[in-house]
């Protein structure tokens, strides 16, 4: 299969999901427990993908670096964000690329941003606590060309779940259970 | 369609179009020639389902594709490459046209979109639920299951990182309060070895929509004749195709039926676990099926007459069969069985396993054997076969009890049949 993408599969699931929107629901989650300190451990909830569920047995760590107070044994949120944007957007890349019949050869996203913690401290109400902007490079050799390259990240910023998550509002709806 | 690019071959790398425009949609099959005969009833489908009469020569039947591997073309190799190989003939053990004809037929038969043979039961069992199951999974199943599939649930699942508890199959609030947060299967025999209790069938598959589970039910004992589970919403059925889907005792194999996109799945696993249908074994099972029907009207009408004689002889103290008014489930299996019951027989007779035992001996038509299904009768004592994992309190606990037989009742004349188990009960007494 071209880059062990399956595009038959993925040609037959996106005609089932317009015939049957149902089946293109797809609902994730997570739990976090406090371990200690600034360390916790995340588990990834069942899904439920269309009517039927999907066991999702993955549980990962997270911490901080010593200098942030954390005794830095696992990445930290910023970088587990980072990274869950990053592998959505390979995902997105890849499927585009064999679309494209480009052979892919390696693949390599970096993104970097910059947080101003003075937002997270408080010492200026001015600052927003999260990113003000994010850069990412895809490093990318195979088969494609310039022009294919760049029709793929317009592609990848148009139909990426978590680009799209970061990039424009979400609605978030607090709850406290004491 | 079933190209990913079909008409839209030249736009594809410009990357003019997204997912959404990919032409390939899922159709059943794969198969050779189309011939379900769709609204026709068992035995013609049972007959002309899935035949392949070679073109060239006119030859009618389905010849054995006895080969090992297909020629190549540019045709596979883009299928290779867009991921849909099954369509294909690539290699024996991906697919061959002895397997299509004969899954043709099967699929025909269980109302399915798709079916896949393998080399046993077990295959198609194992197979299925690997496929089926991602880490961390849980079934709930039932102990009164096929022994080998009771090992495969308990003892492998494990090692998987998989779990299974294990319910009662004819209590329908203990399966619900087996369920747990992982649980992502509920997997039981549509008639039950050796005691034959029936599963409610369309009960589990309410208890499966309510937790967003998938239903597997081995219907072995009932076949598609009897009952066809995916009609009543089930998601996947599992046969021995060893037992009355070959009906002749004289091949092993298995088979799953489901929609296209469950058994799409459950095909990969096939290519990594091995374990696919011999052309020859294929011929074999796809000649035999024309009988099905004929075989099973056989065996179910024999059946009734042998457990009505059994009942009310003096020396047998308890017969086990859905299609009498004394079988505790009698009720639901008017509906669900449609008064064609079952070939197989359990029954307890007077004396116990001794005298079991001389029963046995003393019949001259149905052979001591395990398996069952066969155009011969074939019986055996469950305490030594089947359930021989189990300490004798475990059997009792479960029902196996003293003097316990298990008859999968032939298709010999009926009369032949009471004649021979008279005279054999009037020499052990």
């Amino acid at each position: 299969m071209l880059n062990n993408i399956n595009i038959a599969g993925l040609s037959e699931y996106a005609n089932e999901v317009k015939e049957n929107n149902i089946e293109g629901k797809a609902s994730y989650g997570v739990v976090l427990d406090w371990i200690s300190g600034t360390k916790t451990k995340v588990k990834t909830k069942n899904m439920i993908l269309g009517n039927h569920k999907l066991v999702r047995d993955f549980e990962f760590t997270i911490d901080e670096p010593a200098q942030l107070l954390g005794v830095n044994c696992a990445p930290n949120p910023a970088e587990y964000m980072l990274g869950g944007l990053a592998g959505c957007m390979a995902v997105t890349f890849m499927a585009g690329a064999t679309l494209m019949n480009i052979e892919i050869d390696q693949l390599q996203l970096e993104i970097d941003g910059e947080l101003d913690l003075r937002g997270f401290l408080g010492i200026d109400k001015d600052i927003d606590s999260g990113f003000p902007e994010l850069n990412f490079i895809f490093n990318v050799k195979g088969s494609g060309t310039q022009e294919q390259y760049n029709t793929l990240m317009e592609r990848v910023m148009k139909h990426s779940p978590n680009f799209n998550t970061i990039k424009n509002e979400v609605k978030m709806i607090g709850e406290l259970n004491d | 369609m079933k190209k990913v690019f079909k008409g839209i071959e030249k736009k594809r790398e410009s990357g003019e179009f997204w997912l959404d425009q990919l032409k390939r949609k899922r159709n059943e099959g794969p198969f050779l020639s189309s011939k379900r005969y769709t609204g026709f009833s068992e035995s013609t489908k049972s007959v002309h389902a899935g035949q392949y009469n070679d073109p060239t020569t006119n030859a009618l039947g389905t010849p054995i594709f006895q080969c090992s591997t297909f020629s190549l073309s540019e045709d596979k190799y883009q299928a290779i490459s867009e991921g849909r190989g099954r369509d294909e003939f690539i290699y024996t053990r991906y697919g061959n046209p002895s397997q299509w004809s004969v899954q043709e037929k099967l699929s025909s038969l269980e109302n399915a979109e798709s079916s896949i043979v393998f080399s046993s039961g077990m295959a198609a069992i194992s197979s299925t639920l690997l496929a089926i199951l991602d880490k961390g999974s849980h079934v709930v199943s039932s102990r009164d299951i096929y022994g080998g599939t009771y090992n495969f649930l308990y003892e492998d699942l494990d090692r998987y990182g998989m779990s299974v508890s294990f319910a009662s199959p004819t209590d329908i609030e203990s399966i619900e309060a087996a369920i747990q947060e992982n649980t992502a299967v509920l997997y039981f025999e549509a008639l039950t070895n050796p005691l034959l209790k029936l599963i409610d069938i369309e009960e589990i598959v309410k208890l499966g929509a309510k937790y967003n589970l998938r239903v597997i039910i081995d219907n072995t004992f009932l076949t598609p004749y009897n009952c066809k589970p995916l009609d009543l919403g089930v998601d996947l059925v599992v046969n021995s195709a060893t037992k009355y889907l070959n009906g002749h005792s004289d091949l092993i194999g298995g088979t799953v039926s489901g929609s296209r996109k469950l058994i799409d799945r459950i095909w990969p696993q096939l290519l990594k676990n091995g374990g696919s249908m011999d052309p020859h074994a294929c011929f074999l099972l796809e000649r035999s099926l024309k009988t099905f029907a004929l075989r099973m009207r056989a065996h179910n009408a024999n059946a009734l007459d042998l457990a009505n004689y059994l009942e009310h002889h003096p020396r047998i103290k308890k017969v086990y069969y859905p299609g009498l008014k004394s079988h505790k489930q009698h009720e639901l299996a008017k509906t669900q069985l449609k008064g064609k019951n079952s070939g197989m027989i359990s029954f307890e007779i007077e004396g116990g396993d001794e005298k079991a035992h001389a029963l046995m001996e003393h019949l001259k038509l149905a052979i001591e054997a395990t398996s069952l299904g066969g155009v011969e009768s074939l019986i055996s004592l469950p305490y030594n076969t089947s359930q021989a994992s189990l300490t004798k309190k475990q059997q009792e606990k479960i029902g196996i009890n003293e003097g316990l037989i298990r008859l999968s009742v032939g298709i010999e004349d009926i009369e032949d049949l009471i004649r021979d188990f008279k005279q054999a009960i009037e020499q052990i007494f």
